[in-house]
């Protein structure tokens, strides 16, 4: 998840921390910005997700949700960009 | 010679030690008090090609060094090592979240990087990074100590801090494990 302000970046990793998210940098085949991304784990997105559509005020331009698939090389990353419903 | 620096606390006994080492005494052994200082004098011995053994004595401990001449002088460094060094728990100084979140990613980034560090050191006020205020600073530090990263807390720090027990990650050491690490490498990057 990134984040169009680094305190909405703050805020949500607070918000998300009981489903154990990770600070991370965005990742540079999203945007080559120096920005705070949250990194979802798989077996806790449903977690991340309610806990996020409960408390969070950010307006869906204000973040961004992805999900990445990777077979750990760096050649071989799809990222495709998703929605909280 | 038996020196006895029971009841002396990190780096007293290193000193004292090192001191006779490197004047080139043999039969060099010291008493101490726990295993901190056990660890510490072996990583002295290991550094100066004297090893040592350590047993029990009474309630404190016997460390012995190998005889045999002392290495003294610079190690060389490898090009391309580096280490980080961290005396904040944060990355600048302003109050708030964003140093505190600026060095959970930097540590994440470099459990990522191809070139890990030699080593990761802690002093001062950074040393409350490795007590799991933050549980990804932990899995992160772990997966670097996996690939062969050394990460080096400031004993003297962790006591004043009263944080001796709290420590979850890295080996607890002293200014001249530290400095050495330093001087190890060819870059120190504080952050």
């Amino acid at each position: 998840m990134t984040f169009e302000s680094t305190h909405a970046a703050i805020s949500t990793e607070k918000l998300l921390k009981p489903a154990e998210v990770r600070v991370m940098p965005v990742p540079r085949f999203i945007s080559a910005s120096c920005g705070i991304a949250l990194r979802i784990r798989p077996d806790k997105k449903e977690e991340a997700e309610s806990l996020f559509k409960e408390g969070s005020a950010l307006k869906a331009d204000e973040y961004a949700y992805y999900h990445i698939k990777t077979d750990g090389s760096d050649e071989d990353i799809r990222c495709e960009r998703i929605e909280i419903v | 010679m038996r020196i006895d620096a029971g009841g002396k606390q990190c780096p007293i006994p290193v000193i004292m030690a090192k001191k006779e080492l490197e004047a080139g005494a043999q039969d060099v052994e010291i008493i101490v008090d726990g295993q901190a200082q056990i660890d510490n004098l072996a990583r002295l011995g290991d550094a100066l090609g004297r090893p040592t053994t350590s047993e029990a004595l009474g309630d404190k401990f016997l460390v012995k060094f190998a005889n045999g001449e002392t290495k003294v002088g610079a190690v060389v460094a490898e090009a391309g090592s580096y280490a980080v060094f961290f005396n904040k728990d944060s990355i600048g100084t302003n109050e708030g979240e964003l140093g505190r979140n600026l060095v959970k990613m930097a540590i994440f980034t470099l459990s990522e990087a191809e070139n890990i560090p030699s080593y990761v050191l802690f002093m001062n006020e950074g040393v409350k990074l490795v007590t799991g205020v933050e549980p990804q600073i932990i899995e992160n530090l772990n997966t670097l100590i996996e690939k062969g990263t050394q990460v080096l807390v400031c004993g003297t720090c962790l006591n004043y801090y009263e944080l001796t027990d709290k420590i979850q990650v890295g080996t607890v050491s002293n200014m001249y494990d530290i400095l050495g690490a330093m001087q190890e490498v060819s870059k120190v990057i504080k952050l």
